[in-house]
């Protein structure tokens, strides 16, 4: 199989040489023993079955795992495997687009530039320069995108989002050899093409390219060598022109289904249909599913089949969903129990002991109040627990302390406990060694005999051998039925790898108007001050809006400090007592001494940045520190001063708190913080801490330091709390160690009115300023319309509500 | 330690019961600067504590449903608890019945509002409790003009107040109270439910757990305790006032954080809370033998909040469940 062309090649020093690469996933050999080169200008295209161990290399090569054995040379040059990461990949040239993204969604499309390549931006107008980035490298790989590069990322399509993700990884000029894991799945035809078209020009100037990819017409189309993996292993090499999309197919449903597993587990033959269990779907449709058509039985397995995120897992779910409902289209009798496929993210409970785990279906059938006796559990653990041989110290221990195969065996464990009619398995056997399989294919079968209905999705294909029907799927269709022993591997992998035309979407689908998240907060605002204003004409005139102003500075200044906070997703208990201990401190020791009350405001000040540090490097809840913080707070206030007096100093009052011929010194400083706290946020490091507050990994990723952002952020929210603190003396003259307690919880309201959320970095300080402008403001009205006070808190409540509630119909209307 | 059931049991309770050395020390702390050691001090103190301990379950319970949820519609509860009380009974004993099947009636009310808010209307439980909170107190107002809220029927006066031999019948209540809830928690359908779902949510779903009944469940549990403990309160301080309520705030998180319960849900320790609210008060008592002031006693009870929760934080067992968090908010 020598070529010529590969003759050359072997003369020259590959770019990248992977040998022997070996990694387990206890007990699972993810890749077994693996060697691979890829030469300058290369498109190596990395094919496999579903579990065949490209995603583990990719990520091996890339530095996300470390991998147990084996020798890494880059150009020649060996390369330290112990201490690789994906940073020092990426210092190596290596880079991947992985299927997952890891951009920030809070950011826009020229900030997610900026944020990963923070050295192309240097120098003033970093914005100017992002965006001319970001423009240039979607126009390079994306002619005619329809991006917009200001525009939210949240607000572009998936297929947009991934465009975006690739474009970003091929701007980076360090990039030697950039790894794509199935970048196409989400993309249109034409943009489809034009990567394709992209990743071919620049392979002819030198770049490197390794392609994972279902779509083997694609592969065809742009690799110039394959390398087919099975099991861990390479199961064949050569270059594209060896090959064909049958060859591949035949390759890689070649030795799988050997019957080596059924042959240990032994014959089977299913009993009659158990009548009283079935699922019949007759034309059932989805957004994920068309058309589903089948009927199953009790005593029957059925296996649900295809590639990776073809409709099995919506199936599967779909019926655990709609058992014991009326719906048209499925006709579901018997009950079900569900095993998970993601032990970690749907199925396990980790404060528990395998017992508690093992009976919580049963367990939540019944009556809320029913009582579950010590006998009870020890009856409905103790078969299931020594039938399933679960290695461990006894019911009683952890979950977490036992091996993915046998945590497992638990969850198998939980739904056969539970009795239930129907067992939807969600490929339960990912990550288990094979005795242990065999054990859990003895029990399906054994559970299917008693004429229960085992509905089996699997990516392993030779799970299929067990199977009595089979369903393959694909996009959402059943292509494909078997019966029996007329599973043929080589019919099921062309029919699962068979893609339909693309549907040419175009890539700009979904752009209608989005409205800013503090839209609300500001309509709130204006309507509520609106209507104070025809009551008291007083309030459209300086006089008026000065008293308003005083009225609602000091919540305002909280509200911009505690939306640093949320925009990192945490929450300051403390910022009201906060408040409340420096407008103590400015009345006393800074009125008294100034030096020594400068030293106490730095000092109580540092604390923030301090309490910053600890939640990042001890992983605590913001929300406790800083409960407890505010405890401290406000003792240390009431140690100072008991009883409401001091004085401000008079140089606080001129800067914060002097009429000018226009309005109050105090209006102006408020617009100034305002736009300062924006300016902050829109500034270079402004934009990393928001990238923070949506994903942090993918900041880390980039060479960003937690703890630093932790710290800045927090300082950031203490002097802001601080200036609140000023504020607050300057215009009442006198100090109240409690007087600002209340502002902690309704900052807090302020931000999520103000189009905040509390996780995802979603936050806008005009909007929370607007927020508790309303908030203040609501008081001002009900007193203009005389409605007693006993009723302004209540309805702050309800307005708060209200705007939320009108918050939840909008996102509604968007994921419609 | 030996024992790997004792390693576990201390593995799984290791913040209250480092709480309930700490109570241990501060009593005896409390003896060397007063009157010599007594049990009397530590009753006295247990009695205190009986009030924000019933406060504590209610929001040891909702914090366990899990994702950073917390009532905070327990203050106002408690003072509308104390004036619905106060007001209907009027000092006569026939009425408690009726006033506290009122009181019922709002708990379920309030706790129903809340969950419909957090369930249908996705609104974060901080600020559907807080703005729940708000309205209280509109309703407490309301109910303050309508009645004379200083008289006690006696009966609900020596609840309150009575002891059997120096125990405070209080006390004891409130230690059922906490053994039914430990009851509920371990023995329950509802219990496994919801301990499950404060785990993880999606994970109790597939298991095929109730998650909006026990969530509604829960809510409602919590502002009737608290309704409860806001008439008991009034009892005891002969009348209801408005924001009589509020310094339960912040204490009733404090009380069930040092007592072991996971703010992020999923595990709750009714004795452990029971330790946590006689804790703080122990604080308060020791720290006022000493001469300390209002406002360092506030002081020390926040540093120790820290602390214990550091303390927390380092055992593996809550180091490794917080990887697993992370791996969890990561793929959701």
């Amino acid at each position: 199989m020598t070529t010529g062309a590969q003759e050359k090649q072997e003369d020259r020093i590959p770019l990248i040489q992977a040998d022997h690469f070996r990694k387990v996933y206890f007990p699972t050999v993810a890749v077994d023993d693996i060697s691979i080169s890829i030469y300058k200008g290369d498109i190596l295209a990395l094919v496999g079955a579903n579990g065949a161990g490209k995603s583990t290399l990719t990520k091996a090569l890339s530095g996300v795992i470390n991998c147990d054995e084996g020798e890494l040379y880059v150009e020649g040059k060996e390369v330290d495997l112990s201490s690789y990461s994906p940073l020092t990949a990426r210092k190596l040239g290596i880079r991947v687009v992985h299927q997952e993204l890891s951009l920030c969604k809070n950011l826009t499309v020229y900030e997610n530039f900026y944020v990963e390549q923070p050295q192309s931006a240097k120098g003033s107008n970093w914005r100017k320069k992002a965006r001319q980035m970001a423009k240039e490298a979607l126009d390079k790989v994306f002619p005619e995108h329809g991006i917009d590069v200001n525009a939210g990322l949240d607000k572009l399509s998936i297929a947009q989002q991934q465009m975006v993700e690739i474009a970003r990884a091929t701007c980076d000029p360090d990039m030697r050899l950039m790894i794509l894991d199935e970048p196409t799945s989400s993309l249109p035809a034409e943009q489809t093409g034009q990567l394709q078209d992209y990743l071919m020009r620049t392979a002819k100037e030198g770049m490197t390219y390794i392609y994972i990819s279902h779509r083997l017409n694609e592969i065809m189309t742009i690799a110039n060598r394959v390398y087919i993996m099975q099991n861990g292993n390479k199961k064949w090499e050569g270059s594209i022109h060896e090959t064909s999309e049958e060859h591949m197919v035949a390759l890689m449903g070649e030795g799988i289904g050997s019957g080596e597993a059924v042959t240990e587990c032994g014959e089977y033959t299913p009993p009659e249909p158990n009548e009283d269990v079935f699922v019949k779907c007759d034309g059932y449709t989805t957004q994920a599913l068309h058309n589903i058509k089948f009927e199953v039985y009790g005593g029957q397995i059925l296996g649900l089949t295809g590639l990776e995120g073809n409709g099995q897992l919506d199936l599967l779910q779909e019926i655990f969903k709609k058992a014991g409902k009326q719906i048209s289209g499925m006709q579901i009798k018997g009950t079900v129990a569900y095993v998970a496929g993601d032990r970690k993210k749907e199925g396990i409970f980790p404060l528990w002991s395998i017992a508690d785990n093992q009976v919580i279906t049963k367990a939540a059938h019944g009556g809320l109040l029913r009582h579950l006796s010590k006998e009870w559990l020890e009856e409905s653990v103790g078969y299931w627990y020594d039938k399933l041989h679960i290695k461990s110290d006894g019911p009683e221990a952890l979950i977490t302390s036992l091996s993915g195969g046998n945590q497992q065996k638990v969850l198998i464990a939980r739904a056969l406990v539970a009795d239930a009619d129907i067992i939807l398995l969600d490929d339960p056997t990912r990550g288990v060694d094979q005795p242990t399989k065999n054990a859990l294919y003895e029990l399906f079968r054994e559970a299917a005999s008693n004429g229960k209905l085992v509905i089996w999705r699997t990516s392993d294909d030779a799970e299929l051998e067990f199977c009595t029907k089979l369903l393959v799927m694909n996009s959402g269709r059943v292509v494909g039925k078997f019966e029996g022993d007329t599973v043929d591997h080589g019919k099921i992998m062309s029919l699962s790898f068979t893609s339909e035309e693309k549907k040419n979407e175009s890539g700009d689908e979904k752009r209608h108007f989005q409205m800013p998240g503090f839209l609300f907060a500001l309509i709130a605002m204006i309507v509520i001050y609106g209507v104070c204003a025809t009551r008291s004409p007083l309030l459209l005139s300086t006089y008026g809006v000065q008293l308003m102003v005083t009225g609602f500075a000091a919540l305002v200044m909280c509200a911009l400090s505690q939306t640093f906070i949320i925009g990192l997703s945490h929450v300051d208990l403390g910022v009201g007592n906060f408040c409340g201990l420096v407008n103590v401190l400015c009345c006393t020791f800074l009125f008294d001494n100034p030096i020594m009350g400068a030293v106490a405001l730095l000092v109580v000040l540092a604390a923030y940045p301090l309490m910053g540090y600890v939640i990042c490097k001890r992983n605590v809840p913001a929300i406790i520190v800083t409960l407890g913080a505010s405890f401290v707070w406000s003792g240390i206030a009431l140690s100072i001063q008991s009883m409401p007096g001091g004085t401000c100093p008079a140089w606080i009052r001129s800067i914060f708190y002097t009429n000018t011929p226009i309005l109050n010194t105090l209006c102006f400083w408020l617009v100034v913080f305002l736009i300062v706290a924006i300016l902050i946020y829109r500034s270079r490091y402004g934009t990393v801490l928001r990238g923070f507050g949506n994903n942090e990994n993918a900041m880390i990723n980039s060479g960003w330091s937690r703890a630093k952002a932790y710290m800045s952020i927090y300082l950031l929210a203490g002097i802001f709390a601080l200036l609140a603190g000023v504020c607050t003396s300057a215009i009442n003259n006198a100090s109240d160690a409690s007087a600002s307690d209340t502002y902690t919880m309704l900052s807090v309201a302020s931000v999520i009115i103000g189009g905040g959320y509390f996780s995802g970095g979603v936050v806008s300080h005009f909007g929370a300023v607007c927020g508790a402008v309303s908030l203040t403001m609501i008081s001002v009205l009900l007193g203009l319309f005389r409605v007693s006070t006993d009723y302004t808190a209540s309805i702050q409540g309800l307005v708060l509500i209200l705007i939320l509630s009108l918050r939840l119909l909008k996102g509604r209307r968007k994921t419609a | 330690m030996k024992n790997p059931k004792l390693k576990a049991f201390v593995g799984r309770n290791g913040s209250w019961l480092f709480a309930g050395i700490g109570c241990i020390v501060l009593w005896i702390l409390m003896g060397l600067f007063g009157s010599g050691i007594s049990l009397r001090s530590l009753i006295d103190n247990a009695y205190t504590a009986s009030f924000l301990a019933i406060a504590g379950l209610a929001q040891m319970l909702v914090v366990t449903t899990g994702r950073g949820a917390i009532d905070l519609s327990i203050p106002g509860m408690i003072t509308l608890g104390a004036y619905t009380c106060m007001g209907i009974c009027n000092g006569q004993n026939s009425m408690i019945v009726p006033a506290l099947l009122v009181v019922l009636l709002e708990g379920v009310i309030v706790g129903t509002l809340n969950s419909a808010m957090v369930i249908w209307l996705k609104i974060p439980a901080i600020i559907a409790t807080m703005a729940m909170n708000y309205m209280i107190v509109t309703v407490t107002m309301l109910v303050n003009n309508q009645f004379n809220v200083f008289t006690i029927p006696p009966i609900l006066k020596n609840i309150a107040t009575f002891r059997i031999a120096t125990v405070p019948v209080m006390v004891v209540l409130v230690i059922l109270l906490a053994a039914l809830i430990h009851f509920m928690l371990t023995s329950t359908t509802y219990g496994k439910s919801l301990l499950s779902m404060g785990q993880n949510q999606e994970a109790a779903r597939l298991a095929g757990v109730k998650i909006i009944k026990t969530e509604m469940i829960t809510y409602i549990t919590a502002a009737v305790l608290a309704g409860i403990a806001g008439a008991l309160i009034s009892a005891r301080v002969t009348g209801a006032y408005l924001g009589m309520g509020d310094n339960y705030q912040m204490e009733s998180i404090a009380c069930i954080v040092v007592g072991g319960t996971l703010m992020s849900g999923g595990r709750a320790n009714a004795a452990g809370t029971l330790v946590g609210s006689l804790f703080l008060y122990l604080i308060i008592s020791c720290m006022q033998l000493m001469g300390a002031d209002a406002g360092m006693q506030s002081v020390v009870k926040g540093a120790l909040i820290i602390i214990v929760l550091l303390i927390g934080a380092s055992d593996n067992n809550s180091r490794r469940e917080k990887k697993y968090r992370k791996t969890v908010n990561k793929t959701a």
